[in-house]
């Protein structure tokens, strides 16, 4: 008999309390790991994009925090960076979210610059790509396909404008599988953003070394005020969207731990209240009230991992199933890090530490007389 | 603690256990469960501590088994003061073995996991299982090692608890009221085990009874009353 066999016998005492207990905990440990894993794959899924286009670094407004940068006229800017060292391509984009079908949730709609490196990345499964730049024809992506119902040689009405899909492609990013693209020109047209971008993609030759990455930097800042010029993950994690779902997903874990710790707690509370005689023979019977301590906070973090492993399963199977649903499809690809899994077991943990704490020092100040005298 | 003793009295032997004007008061001193006590229990000693209900019997016990402070006065273990004990938990733990009435065994453990349950805690302690095996043979329930309490007869979980009480080899048993729960047959069976482990194991028996039937089996009977002892506080030379 050791001490952890006989703290796990004294949780399965009270399976009821036990069990609402470890829900409770998983609960939240399930909210903590799906919000999270949401927050970082939103994250992770728009840089994915970024990287996957070939783009170096990003030029848009100073401050851009909107979920797309405000628009810009492109061709304020561009003569300024068209001649920056080490630049090879200056590419613009328009992105809008937009309603394209009523029984479609909204979808992104990007307009890139036709015939640029943008459109590399793009692998054409069927049809073909738009053959100029005034051409009011879409190509979509596998998810959009699939959300829509459209195939090619089907029409896609955007803004009043109908125009018919004339390729299906496949990206290596979840957000361009699930967007149409149309040229520049044409997005900039059906919103009536004449000549505006979101952002302007810089592609850099191969020998631009991350201190010439720096300096383009810093002469975007000196030459263009009001102007920044950023790498794509810079741009994610200033993203507003991205920056609120990382603030709800660290509220959620600090709501959370402090529920969990509280429930935890209260259910300690409980559990030496109901056994104080049980306590006091232990003590009694030479028991040091350390082991005492132990015994207790055993028991507090058992319930606690036991809840976070349920929780950690619960919080991958609500996040692939929201995945799945209609209206985030194509929005979300959530990111599961071992490490970030190891730790939020590593929290609930601590929580059940913290919550059985108190709960078993009080146990330990127990007077055996007293205590063996209760009813 | 060594259990040996340094003083001796006048027939030769010293007091394993004395105690000096005992008091324990509650209610800032209006109620006195112990008043003035002084004792004297010797090595190897059978002695019941009897006397009318609230007489100060299991205060007494308390005091002796540290489950409580004195208010007044000392206790002295082989003539060493308790409150020059560094470590009451360790001191209970091996010197010490409580037998109660109503048993308190837990529930969800079996036989053997209740005498375990003193060792628990104790990462040094690799032959308690064999001890407490042997110890339940000894108590005839060799054949109850995975019984639960609530598949015990009265006799039997008495009979638990004494093997607890047994398992770190204490100097004492310290038994309030052990056969408080039985019938004669179970209560009879009980004092028996309880004489035959004094004589195997030498130890020091403290008992605490109202009844003359039991207090009869011991060697010695301490009576009190309103807290104060009235008879037996001294072995006769």
């Amino acid at each position: 008999m050791n001490l952890l066999r006989f703290a796990y016998d004294n949780l399965t005492r009270r399976p009821a309390r036990t069990t609402l207990t470890m829900t409770a905990i998983s609960l939240g440990i399930a909210a903590i790991v799906a919000l999270t894993a949401i927050a970082w794959g939103f994250e992770a899924s728009w840089q994915k994009a970024n990287d996957a286009r070939g783009t170096d670094l990003i030029v848009t407004r100073l401050a851009s925090e909107n979920t797309m940068p405000s628009p810009f006229i492109a061709e304020k800017v561009r003569p300024a960076l068209v001649n920056l060292p080490h630049v090879r391509q200056v590419v613009g984009l328009l992105s809008e979210m937009l309603t394209v079908s009523y029984d479609a949730p909204p979808m992104f709609v990007f307009g890139w610059e036709f015939n640029s490196y943008l459109w590399e990345h793009l692998q054409l499964l069927e049809g073909r790509w738009p053959e100029s730049r005034n051409e009011p024809v879409i190509v979509i992506g596998t998810l959009a396909a699939e959300l829509l119902h459209k195939k090619t040689g089907d029409m896609i009405e955007i803004e009043g404008v109908e125009m018919p899909v004339v390729g299906i492609f496949q990206s290596s990013a979840l957000v361009e599988n699930g967007a149409l693209i149309l040229t520049l020109q044409l997005v900039q047209q059906i919103t009536d953003k004449t000549g505006k971008v979101n952002v302007l993609n810089l592609q850099l030759d191969s020998s631009a070394s991350d201190s010439d990455i720096a300096n383009i930097k810093q002469q975007v800042r000196d030459t263009l005020p009001g102007y920044t010029a950023i790498t794509s993950g810079e741009l994610v994690s200033q993203n507003a969207v991205v920056r609120i779902s990382k603030a709800m997903s660290n509220a959620t874990i600090l709501i959370a731990s402090l529920v969990g710790a509280l429930v935890v707690f209260n259910t300690m509370l409980m559990s030496i209240s109901e056994r104080t005689r049980e306590i006091g023979l232990l003590l009694a019977l030479g028991w040091h009230p350390r082991t005492v301590i132990k015994l207790i906070v055993s028991e507090s973090a058992m319930l606690t991992f036991a809840g976070g492993i349920i929780g950690i399963i619960l919080g991958v199977l609500l996040t692939r199933g929201l995945e799945h649903i209609e209206l985030m499809r194509g929005k979300i690809d959530a990111v599961f890090s071992f490490p970030f899994l190891l730790g939020v077991l590593a929290l609930s943990i601590v929580l059940g530490i913290f919550g059985g704490l108190y709960p078993a020092i009080k146990a330990a100040r127990t007077r055996p007389s007293q205590a063996l005298r209760q009813e | 603690m060594n259990r040996k003793t340094s003083e001796t009295n006048d027939s030769g032997t010293a007091p394993v256990l004395r105690t000096h004007n005992l008091a324990l008061h509650f209610d800032e001193g209006r109620t006195k469960a112990l008043d003035g006590v002084d004792i004297e229990i010797f090595e190897g000693e059978f002695v019941a501590i009897t006397g009318p209900s609230g007489c100060g019997k299991s205060s007494l016990l308390n005091l002796i088994g540290t489950l409580d402070n004195p208010t007044k006065g000392e206790l002295f273990f082989c003539n060493q003061p308790y409150s020059a004990l560094q470590d009451l938990s360790e001191f209970r733990r091996e010197q010490i073995g409580f037998v109660f009435q109503s048993f308190h065994l837990i529930p969800t453990l079996t036989t053997l996991g209740n005498v375990l349950v003193p060792t628990i805690g104790r990462s040094s302690d690799h032959n308690a299982i064999d001890r407490a095996s042997d110890l339940l043979k000894l108590m005839g329930l060799e054949s109850r090692l995975n019984h639960f309490p609530g598949q015990l007869s009265g006799g039997e979980r008495q009979r638990v608890a004494i093997a607890r009480a047994l398992i770190n080899d204490p100097a004492f048993i310290l038994a309030d009221e052990p056969t408080g729960s039985l019938d004669s047959t179970n209560a009879t069976h009980v004092l028996d085990v309880i004489a035959n482990m004094r004589l195997k194991k030498s130890l020091t028996i403290v008992m605490v009874t109202h009844d003359p039937v039991v207090a009869a089996k011991a060697d010695r009977e301490i009576c009190m009353c309103d807290g104060k002892v009235i008879s037996g506080s001294r072995r006769n030379p």
